[in-house]
């Protein structure tokens, strides 16, 4: 009964919050209103005229739903860039998320070129060497809005990733990097039960682990919980492993400057002390003994069954699986920590630049222009638009929350700086419990936060543990500030690296497991010495060839 | 018929039946577990509380794959789908099985044929190829891009031929001797008498046709046309979660509601289970007698 009335709390507490939001937004109309206006004249005197066409293709996914009578072909965007832009966009193809890669290389090999699209690191680099797709340095340079070059400058990885040999040939669809950086989960309430400190290094947190394994936290009189939740993928962004290395000054599966040069992380020997911590673990029971065939939604169930009290993942993980614990157990709380570090020298979290896919312009297409009109579009008028009914238009209204406009559109960006910059203000309007200033988004996530404190509305949790005050949000800020590694390596993947690599990464986790699992930790040393052998060579050097460009 | 039971008989049928209701168990508990989440609680489900009875029983989830269009429309494309490509296959089978089947003293250009046949079987252009025939004949984005390029099962036809060789010759000799030309002879002497392998071959095509998801993925150009399982492809696959980023997480709740994904596994298994009992009989001596060289 209890499970049931959840969503109706939840529902209600939200359908409150916009409520009182529209109340906000027509008495602060005056103030916010002078700004959008301008913005629509900026890309009304670029339109096309006579209007051109742009072929595209598309990817879509479950979650992508439309209104009575609209499709992928007709809806607010195609509309809006056929009539403020001149631009008629149509796709070849409109197929499902999990096929795009595949059906993408299908018909760029059968000759059939879109106009502009949006592919991976691995087809760009293809492109690039088969010379399909244009150099867009100089069209970059005078055709980008100023704000679109801020959101695309912002994350300092970004644009590098997709510039081959001095040339921009790709936009970057961004996403900021640290959102990627690993962090500590813990059940803050079973560590308020057992009166356990918060960790101040690894010893500390494998401490932790020992008692949640012995002293029955859950309090159901049986001794069957775990400590640390792993997956079988190893490296996912919850129950990954790529934290608990980093305690270790371990950084796996990334590029990182030693002694002047790159090295690949994984095969470093401190991965060799990480990884007899973990079988010592693994063999006193606090690592779930069939890890091994547990993949990342088995391990969502052991959390969800109050199984399990500490996980390594990302920022965003109350929102997916933790927020299930809490469901199943409303008492339930995780609480985000800094990596603990096993000695003196502090952790640092591991991150890769995060370009989730790259828009590129088919060699030859007479308007590549085209491609910063519409991602200008968005940048000046949509993303920092705090008025209330354009972003009803395009993005999204609450009438509708299944219809979610955005998606429309493969040409937004996002800007990555935003994460820190809603902590910052949601945290001055929580201290100050004052609400002027702070943006659509901001203001709600500081409502669910107050609704939480006030009200005790246990469902807020998801909210204040990585918003809050000492959510996880605020780690990432000192991540960003110097407290992070970086993956130093972010170009297209090299030669030998597109060969091997893949079957390098399988060995290494079947290595990696098979440690944990009780194999002699000798077996690093031959799995590092085959590494090299394999074709990790080459890799290493050309890595380091282009770093040294 | 009327016998003493030894003791070691008794035992031999009791292991037997225990041996044989274990596979039967393990064949049938998947299903079970599926039709057990679809009738509990999201809660229930998504903390692996149910096994083979329904947690919290409720039919929510049902109801949303009622009121989902999606699933509705690729039901209605794989109906569609199997009710082109079974005919065309079969008829295809039959007229290729024939002539195949026939001695080389009346058919002089067999062995060619039997290795043009097996040649397709043993080597593939590969996908991209393939995409482009497909493109280039103009079939790409229709339902005839999924009945046409798989008309002709190969391995159907040699289940076929080898029936039709197993047929004693004095039949067809018979029939021969009557007037009977060589329509006559396949349609009404040959058919009626391959009813067992018939089946078996029906049963091969409408599974193929009803289970197939991939070309469904890549030759149709919109969602909308996909069929069933290709559909169900799209909810049911496990993103990586190495590459999972916060824009994902809507799309991650939708997969990991179990309930509603298990109700749609659930109803796009019917039609087959309900096929297969009245197909079953003929299923057994069709593949046996089929595979007998005549």
């Amino acid at each position: 009964m209890s499970t049931y009335k959840k969503p109706i709390v939840i529902i209600l507490l939200i359908g409150l919050l916009f409520f009182t939001y529209g109340c906000k937004s027509s008495s602060t109309e005056d103030t916010d209103n002078t700004e959008p206006a301008a913005g629509y004249d900026v890309t009304a005197e670029g339109k096309y005229s006579p209007a051109i066409n742009l072929v595209s293709v598309k990817s879509v996914d479950a979650t992508v739903k439309f209104l009575e009578g609209e499709d992928i072909h007709d809806n607010i965007w195609t509309r809006t860039y056929a009539e403020k832009l001149g631009i008629n966009l149509s796709y070849m193809w409109v197929v499902d998320h999990s096929q795009y890669q595949q059906k993408l290389t299908a018909t760029v090999m059968s000759g059939d070129i879109p106009d502009v699209f949006v592919c991976d690191s691995l087809l760009f680099k293809m492109l690039y060497d088969s010379d399909l797709i244009e150099d867009i340095s100089e069209i970059y340079e005078t055709h980008a809005s100023e704000t679109t070059k801020m959101v695309l400058e912002q994350d300092e990885l970004a644009l590098p990733c997709t510039t081959i040999d001095g040339k921009l040939m790709g936009v970057p669809i961004t996403d900021a990097s640290i959102a990627g950086a690993p962090l500590l989960w813990i059940r803050q309430d079973w560590m308020q039960k057992l009166n356990i400190d918060p960790p101040e290094s690894m010893q500390d947190l494998m401490e932790i682990s020992r008692r949640f394994v012995e002293e029955d936290p859950d309090g159901n009189g049986v001794k069957d919980t775990i400590g640390l939740a792993v997956s079988k993928e190893l490296w996912g962004a919850y129950a990954g492993l790529q934290g608990f290395f980093n305690g270790f000054h371990a950084y796996p599966r990334i590029w990182y400057e030693k002694d002047g040069e790159l090295v690949y992380g994984t095969i470093q020997p401190e991965s060799k002390q990480a990884l007899a911590a973990l079988q010592e673990m693994y063999k006193n029971g606090h690592i779930d003994k069939e890890f091994g065939v547990k993949d990342s939604n088995k391990v969502a169930e052991t959390i969800a069954n109050n199984k399990c009290g500490i996980e390594f993942g990302v920022w965003w993980n109350p929102y997916s699986p933790l927020y299930l614990s809490q469901a199943n157990y409303p008492d339930a709380y995780w609480q985000a920590y800094p990596i603990p570090s096993i000695d003196d020298t502090p952790a640092k979290s591991q991150y890769s630049a995060a370009v989730g896919g790259i828009i590129v312009v088919r060699k030859g297409y007479p308007y590549p222009e085209a491609v910063f009109k519409m991602l200008n579009f968005w940048c000046d008028n949509i993303l920092f638009s705090n008025d209330k009914e354009l972003r009803e238009t395009y993005l999204g209204s609450l009438d509708n929350p299944d219809v979610v406009k955005y998606k429309y559109t493969d040409f937004h960006l996002w800007e990555p700086n935003a994460i820190l910059r809603t902590y910052e203000n949601v945290k001055k309007a929580l201290a100050t419990r004052n609400t002027d200033g702070l943006n659509h988004d901001e203001w709600q996530r500081y409502q669910i936060i107050s609704a939480y404190f006030d009200q005790g509305i246990k469902e807020a949790w998801v909210e204040v543990a990585t918003y809050g005050d000492n959510g996880s949000v605020s780690i990432l800020k000192d991540i960003a500030q110097g407290g992070g590694m970086v993956n130093r390596f972010y170009g297209a993947p090299t030669k030998v690296m597109s060969e091997k690599m893949a079957a390098l990464h399988t060995k290494e986790d079947e290595m990696i497991i098979r440690i944990i699992m009780g194999e002699p930790l000798e077996s690093f040393d031959a799995f590092v010495e085959e590494w090299y052998k394999l074709g990790g060579e080459e890799i290493t050097k050309e890595v380091n060839d282009w770093w040294g460009n | 018929m009327k016998f003493k039971k030894s003791p070691g008989y008794i035992l031999f049928l009791i292991i037997n039946y225990g041996v044989l209701f274990f596979l039967a168990a393990t064949c049938f508990f998947p299903i079970l577990h599926v039709l057990a989440l679809s009738m509990s609680s999201s809660a229930a489900a998504s903390s692996g509380r149910v096994l083979i009875l329904p947690v919290e029983f409720n039919l929510q989830s049902y109801r949303y794959v009622v009121e989902n269009n999606a699933f509705l429309k690729a039901f209605a494309v794989s109906v569609k789908r199997v009710a082109l490509g079974v005919p065309i296959n079969m008829f295809l089978t039959v007229l290729s099985a024939y002539p195949l089947s026939r001695r080389k003293e009346q058919f002089r250009m067999k062995t060619f044929f039997t290795w043009f046949f097996l040649f397709t079987i043993l080597f593939s252009g590969g996908m991209i190829p393939w995409y482009m025939v497909i493109k280039e004949t103009g079939l790409l984005d229709t339902i005839w891009a999924l009945t046409i390029p798989g008309a002709v099962p190969v391995f159907n036809v040699i289940l076929l031929v080898n029936y039709f060789r197993s047929i004693p010759a004095e039949l067809e000799e018979a029939a021969y001797m009557d007037g009977a030309s060589h329509w006559c002879i396949l349609w009404k002497i040959f058919l009626p008498i391959s009813i067992p392998t018939l089946a078996t071959v029906l049963l091969f095509s409408l599974l193929s046709h009803w289970n197939s998801w991939f070309d469904g993925l890549i030759l149709m150009n919109n969602p909308d046309k996909y069929p069933l399982q290709s559909y169900m492809q799209t909810i049911v696959i496990s993103r990586d979660p190495t590459t999972l980023t916060e824009r994902d997480l809507d799309l991650l709740k939708i997969i990991s509601d179990k309930t509603t994904k298990s109700a749609q596994l659930f109803i796009a298994m019917i039609p087959i289970i309900c096929v297969y009992p009245f197909l079953q009989k003929y299923f057994t001596t069709g593949l046996i007698v089929g595979g007998i060289k005549g």
